[in-house]
């Protein structure tokens, strides 16, 4: 009996949730037996959650579930000290294995980096909006997405003096060339682990915005991280700007944002580094 | 009191489990898997390298159990449990130490790729587009998405060592006397 292999393009399709529910069904039950296919649709599902947005996969797990990991953590922590006081003594029933050096696992903003949302990787990595909106570039035969870009290096002066003197909630309303308004907001302020802060704001015209943040960094504020915010049919809209943005400042090193009185009291300091 | 790594790994459950779903396309399942992975993850912690993504660590875990599973049920007829897949693996000596990634490993793979790929990739994994969506968007047909889709992550996965090629492993037999 020949058996017909399952096509890439089924494999993907339903670890992209693009199958009928029938047709689903239907291929999980052929995976179950199948370890080529099994593999290939492994890869599918591996790289779609190596992007995908933490945020946006927060299944419910039983306590059973946290209470095992807890356990667990107890038991081989416990093995740890016996293969240290005896010479690799593993506790009965587990497979002794060896051990190198303990390292430390970390805390703070460096160790978590790695749990940054692959959007605001992908932000820093690729220099800022010009990479994560390249499909829209790639498509758009407009540059008005460019020119909303430029809102930034254009009042840059604009944006300093709202992130200087501005209490979160505060608005700056612009008037353009053409008699286009252009708002900007400063929605909070951060303070990083090193004292250093941050201050979320938006800016925003008739059709798009931009999220963004800036931090203190020699007596200037530096935007640190960006993402467009399109309204226009047809577009790619970040699935939330401001989780990227968020998720970007908690990286550094931020706990969430300032009461309004240490606000006014880091204002107040002219932002310098307490 | 948990640990600092146990910690981490409870912070982490909801997302493995959305994995172990996509794998599995079962809850209870998934719930298995994870803390089959858990204890195992546990067990190595030493091998995980701080500053690397310890999601992308237990997800290869949790792959390879998943594997094993399906090649457990395969030879041995449709009664399946993960104990038997993790006992398999126990026994055959195989540890979890497995290439570690970081945040910027993923993202310069991604660079790295063709334009029209990466369009695609970003859109349907990072955006969580479907195929639809992103043919339109882009103004190709759904079957252009799909391969170009395809090539893009099979090329990710060669290039975060993520297609079984090059994937470290210790033997423990190799260690015994």
């Amino acid at each position: 009996m020949t058996e017909r292999r399952i096509s890439d393009d089924a494999l993907m399709a339903l670890a992209d949730n693009e199958l009928p529910e029938t047709e689903a069904n239907e291929l999980r039950a052929a995976l179950r037996n199948d370890e080529d296919a099994a593999t290939r649709f492994a890869m599918f599902v591996e790289t779609r959650m190596l992007l995908a947005d933490p945020a946006r996969h927060d299944e419910e797990v039983s306590d059973a579930l946290r209470a095992a990991v807890v356990r667990a953590d107890a038991q081989y922590s416990a093995q740890d000290r016996i293969t240290t006081n005896g010479r690799d003594r593993a506790l009965p029933g587990r497979p002794s294995h060896d051990r190198g050096p303990r390292r430390a696992v970390g805390s703070g903003a460096n160790a978590r980096r790695w749990q940054m949302p692959m959007a605001a990787a992908l932000l820093l990595s690729l220099g800022g909006l010009s990479g994560y909106l390249i499909a829209q570039q790639q498509r758009s035969a407009d540059n008005s997405l460019q020119t909303a870009l430029m809102t930034i290096p254009g009042n840059e002066r604009a944006l300093s003096d709202a992130l200087d003197t501005g209490i979160s909630g505060s608005e700056t309303v612009l008037t353009g060339g053409q008699g286009e308004k252009v708002r900007i907001v400063v929605l909070s302020t951060h303070r990083l682990a090193d004292g250093t802060f941050c201050r979320e704001f938006e800016i925003a015209r008739a059709q798009e915005s931009l999220i963004g943040a800036s931090c203190r960094r020699n007596n200037g504020w530096r935007t640190e991280v960006a993402v467009l915010r399109d309204s226009g049919k047809g577009r790619v809209v970040p699935a939330s700007g401001a989780a990227v943005v968020d998720d970007h400042l908690n990286a550094l090193g931020s706990e969430g944002a300032l009461s309004p009185e240490d606000e006014r009291a880091a204002m107040a300091h002219n932002w310098s580094l307490r | 009191m948990p640990s600092p790594f146990a910690d981490e790994l409870v912070e982490l459950l909801p997302r493995l489990k959305r994995f172990g779903i996509s794998l599995s396309g079962s809850a209870v399942e998934a719930e298995e898997l994870v803390q089959t992975a858990c204890e195992r993850a546990l067990r190595a912690r030493d091998q995980w390298m701080p500053g690397t993504r310890l999601d992308a660590w237990v997800f290869r875990i949790m792959r390879n159990l998943w594997i094993d599973t399906v090649r457990s049920r395969a030879s041995r007829g449709p009664h399946d449990a993960l104990d038997e897949a993790g006992h398999l693996q126990s026994e055959d000596g195989r540890e979890v130490v497995e290439a570690s990634m970081t945040l910027n490993d993923v993202s310069h793979a991604i660079e790295a790729l063709a334009e029209e790929q990466r369009a695609v990739l970003i859109l349907t994994c990072v955006e969580e587009r479907s195929y639809r969506e992103v043919a339109s968007m882009l103004g190709i047909p759904i079957g252009t998405v799909m391969s170009r889709l395809a090539r893009a992550r099979e090329n990710l996965a060669h290039r975060l060592l993520l297609d079984g090629k090059k994937t470290v492993r210790t033997d423990m037999k190799a260690n015994a006397p």
